[in-house]
C-alpha cells in the first residue's frame, strides 16, 4: 500500500521532487503492477477499449451483427419498423426531389409490364366490339378480312383495324437520349430519310428544349411530332428512346408495338445502354431485328376498290361488269406503274404514290433539286402536259452521281468565295496562301476529275490602283498562282490569266488588303 | 462506325456557326439556333486509322455565361471553346463557360479556338497572350478557312480518346 498511495495521489512536483524524475518511474512501476495483477485480462481490456473508441473498428463490428439485429428486432415487435418508416419516407422524398428519374428507372421494368397489360385488356374489349360489327357485315372486304384473320390467326377486329387505316411505319430509330446519338435503325423498303444521324441529334435537342420550356413535369416527355403527312411517335425508356416515323393515320395499337419493342431492347441491351457514352454502335446491331418488327402497315393504296355486295358479285351480269372494271383498272395501273418505273430509275427521283384523280395522274414523291426535270421525262414518254400533276418534295438523295455533283457544287462555291491575299507591291505567295492553294488544287482536281473544264478557269489578279505598273503587278500575281497550281499537279491549260484593277482604296487597311488579291471564276456546271 | 457528340461553345458573334458552316454536312436551318438554341451538324473524319463521325451541337451564343443551357452539353465527349481574338471579353465569357461546365458536368476535354485570325493585326494581345497558352488553343479563321480543318481533327482526336 505504501507504494500505491503516492501514485494515486501524486504530490505537486514543486513541493517534493522534480516530476520529470519521479513520474515515469512511478508510472512504469504501476504498469508493471497492473500487469502482475490483471495479466492477459488487462491486454483484452485495452483491445476492447480501443475497438469501442475507434469509429472505424466499431462500425466494422456493428456491421457484422447489424443484419441479424434488424431481423431479431423486426421479429420481436414493430418498434424498429415504426422508427425506420419516417427515415425511409424522407429518403425517398429527397431522392424524388433531387432526380425523379432515378426512382422511375428503378420501377420501370416492374410497372411497364403491368401498364401494358391493362392497356392490352382495354384494347381487347374494343376489338371484341369491332369483331361483332365486322362479322355481321357481309361485304367483299369483310370476307377478305375474315380470310386474312383465319390465315394469320388474328381476330377479324384486329385485321379490320389494320386494313381500314392506311398507314405505314417508314423508319424506326433507336436513340441514346443522353448523347442524342443514333444507335440502330430500320427503314421500310423504298422509304427515304435525309440524315438519320442529324435527325436523331436534333430530335433529342428539341425534346430537351420542350422539357425545359414546359418545366419538365413528370413523365411529360415529347411523345408526338406532326410534320405534314408524317408523324413521329416517340417512346421513352429509361436508357433509350424509340422513334417511329409513321405515314398516314396509324392505329393507337401501334404504340403498344413500339413500347414492347423498347422494353425488349432494354431487357436485352440494358447494360450496354447504361454504359454507352458515345463511340462504337456495333453492339446494338442485334436490336435491328426488334426494330424490324415495328415496320408495320402498308403503303396507302393507289386506289380504293369500290364496295360490292356479295349477292351482286354472284349475279352473272355483276361478275361481267366487275371483270370489265378490273380489266380497265389493271390497264391504267400497269401504265402508271411503267411511268413510275421510268421516273424511279432517274437518280434523285422517288415516286411514293400515284393515283388518277380529277382525270389527271397525280404523282407524289421526292426529288433532289439536282435531279433531271421529271416533267420533261414524262412529256418525252408521250404524256401531254395537262394529263399529270407532280407534287414532289425536295430531298437530298444518296445516289452516288448526285452526291458527287453536290460535292462539286460545294467546291465551286468555295472556290468562288476564295481570295488569296498579297503583301503590298509583292507577288510573293505567303505560307497561308500555300495552304489555301493546296486546297484549291485538291478541289479543282475533284471538280474536273471526269472531264476537263469546257471553259478555262479565269484567274483574276488585282492590285490597289490603276496604271501600267499595277496592271503588271496584278498579272504577275495571277501568274504566280497559276505556276504554283501547276507545280501542285493542276494542268496549266485549265487556266486563263486575267486582271482587275481598282481605284486606290485610300487609308482603309481592310479595303487596301482586299484589293491585293487573286480570285477564281468558274463556269457553272452544265 | 464510331460516333461522338461534341459541342461548340462561346459568346455571340465569335464565329462558331461560321466555323462549322464550310466544313460540315448541314441539313438544318440556322433558325434552329434562335428558336431551339441549338443546331446539330455532322462531320466524318479519319482519326488514328478510324472513321469517326462527329455530331456537332452548335449552341447559340449567350452574353451571360449562366444562360448557356448545359442540358445540351450533357453526353458530349468533348467541346470547342471559341473566342474572338479582337474582343477580350469573349475570352472571359468563354473561360466562365468552361468553368461552369467543369463545375456542373465535370471536367471534359476541350479545344480552344481563337477565331478571326484573318484580322490578327487587330487582336487584343493581352487576352490572346493569356488564353492561347492557358487553353492550348488553335488560331482559326472561319473566313479564310485557316486552321479550321486542324481544329476539327484535334477535337475528333480528343473526343476519340475520351470515349470508353
Amino acid at each position: 500500500m505504501s507504494v500505491v498511495s503516492p501514485l494515486r495521489q501524486p504530490m505537486p512536483p514543486d513541493e517534493n521532487m522534480s516530476g520529470s524524475t519521479v513520474g515515469p518511474t512511478s508510472e512504469a512501476d504501476f504498469e508493471t503492477l497492473r500487469n502482475l495483477l490483471l495479466g492477459e485480462e488487462w491486454v483484452d481490456l485495452n483491445v476492447l477499449r480501443k475497438r469501442l473508441r475507434d469509429p472505424e473498428l466499431h462500425a466494422h463490428d456493428l456491421s457484422l451483427v447489424l443484419a441479424k439485429a434488424i431481423v431479431r428486432a423486426s421479429q420481436r415487435d414493430t418498434k424498429l419498423r415504426s422508427a425506420l418508416l419516417p427515415v425511409v419516407e424522407d429518403a425517398i422524398r429527397i431522392s424524388v426531389q433531387r432526380d425523379p428519374k432515378v426512382l422511375a428507372n428503378l420501377i420501370y421494368p416492374a410497372i411497364g409490364g403491368a401498364l401494358l397489360k391493362s392497356v392490352a385488356s382495354l384494347l381487347e374489349e374494343k376489338l371484341e366490339a369491332l369483331n361483332m360489327v365486322v362479322e355481321q357485315s357481309f361485304t367483299l372486304r369483310g370476307l377478305q378480312w375474315r380470310v386474312e384473320a383465319w390465315r394469320t390467326g388474328k381476330t377479324v377486329g384486329e385485321i379490320a383495324m389494320l386494313r381500314s387505316l392506311l398507314f405505314r411505319v417508314e423508319h424506326v430509330l433507336l436513340i441514346d437520349p443522353r448523347t442524342g446519338l443514333l444507335l440502330a435503325r430500320r427503314s421500310a423498303p423504298g422509304a427515304k430519310i435525309q440524315d438519320p444521324d442529324m435527325m436523331s441529334g436534333m430530335l433529342t435537342a428539341i425534346r430537351d428544349f420542350v422539357a425545359d420550356s414546359f418545366g419538365e413535369p413528370q413523365n411529360q416527355d415529347l411523345q408526338t411530332v406532326q410534320v405534314g403527312e408524317f408523324r413521329l411517335w416517340i417512346e421513352h425508356g429509361p436508357l433509350a428512346m424509340l422513334v417511329g416515323v409513321v405515314r398516314g393515320p396509324a392505329p393507337v395499337e401501334l404504340r403498344k408495338v413500339f413500347r414492347q419493342a423498347l422494353q425488349e431492347i432494354h431487357a436485352q441491351f440494358g447494360t450496354a445502354l447504361a454504359e454507352y457514352r458515345g463511340g462504337d454502335v456495333s453492339s446494338f446491331v442485334a436490336a435491328e431485328s426488334t426494330l424490324e418488327r415495328c415496320l408495320m402497315g402498308t403503303a396507302p393504296a393507289t386506289a380504293t376498290p369500290p364496295k360490292y355486295r356479295l349477292w351482286l358479285a354472284l349475279a352473272g351480269l355483276g361478275l361481267a361488269f366487275l371483270f370489265g372494271y378490273w380489266g380497265f383498272r389493271e390497264g391504267q395501273h400497269r401504265r402508271s406503274m411503267e411511268i413510275a418505273q421510268q421516273l424511279n430509275q432517274e437518280p434523285g427521283i422517288v415516286v411514293t404514290q400515284m393515283e388518277r384523280r380529277d382525270g389527271k395522274l397525280q404523282i407524289s414523291g421526292f426529288r433532289d433539286p439536282l435531279a433531271s426535270d421529271p416533267s420533261a421525262i414524262l412529256r418525252a414518254r408521250g404524256l401531254p402536259e395537262n394529263s399529270f400533276q407532280l407534287s414532289l418534295r425536295e430531298f437530298e438523295s444518296g445516289e452516288p452521281s448526285l452526291i458527287a455533283r453536290r460535292q462539286r457544287a460545294a467546291h465551286r462555291e468555295w472556290l468562288a468565295n476564295l481570295s488569296i491575299l498579297f503583301e503590298e507591291n509583292s507577288t510573293a505567295i505567303s505560307p497561308l496562301a500555300v495552304t489555301q492553294l493546296e486546297e484549291v488544287a485538291k478541289r479543282l482536281k475533284t471538280i474536273f476529275k471526269d472531264r476537263p473544264p469546257a471553259q478555262p478557269v479565269i484567274v483574276y489578279g488585282s492590285a490597289n490602283g490603276t496604271g501600267a505598273t499595277n496592271r503588271s503587278l496584278a498579272e504577275a500575281r495571277a501568274v504566280a498562282i497559276v505556276n504554283l497550281l501547276a507545280d501542285l499537279g493542276v494542268p496549266r491549260q485549265w487556266f486563263q490569266v486575267s486582271f482587275r484593277l481598282s481605284e486606290p482604296s485610300g487609308d482603309n487597311p481592310t479595303q487596301r488588303r482586299l484589293a491585293r488579291r487573286v480570285y477564281f471564276k468558274l463556269e457553272e456546271e452544265p | 462506325m464510331t460516333y461522338a457528340k461534341v459541342c461548340l461553345i462561346g459568346a455571340p458573334g465569335v464565329g462558331k456557326t461560321s466555323l462549322v458552316k464550310r466544313f460540315v454536312d448541314q441539313i438544318f436551318d440556322e433558325r434552329y439556333l434562335t428558336t431551339v438554341g441549338v443546331k446539330v451538324d455532322k462531320k466524318t473524319l479519319r482519326v488514328e486509322a478510324r472513321d469517326l463521325t462527329l455530331m456537332i451541337w452548335d449552341l447559340a451564343g449567350e452574353d451571360d455565361s449562366e444562360s448557356i443551357p448545359l442540358k445540351y452539353v450533357r453526353g458530349a465527349a468533348a467541346y470547342i471553346l471559341v473566342a474572338d481574338g479582337c474582343r477580350p471579353q469573349t475570352f472571359e465569357k468563354a473561360e466562365q463557360m468552361r468553368q461552369r461546365i467543369d463545375h456542373e458536368i465535370g471536367p471534359l476535354p476541350f479545344v480552344g479556338a481563337v477565331n478571326k485570325s484573318d484580322l490578327a493585326e487587330s487582336w487584343d494581345q493581352p487576352a490572346v497572350r493569356r488564353y492561347l497558352p492557358q487553353w492550348g488553343a488553335l488560331c482559326t479563321s472561319a473566313k479564310t478557312g485557316a486552321g479550321v480543318e486542324k481544329l476539327f481533327q484535334e477535337i475528333a482526336r480528343r473526343a476519340l480518346s475520351a470515349l470508353p
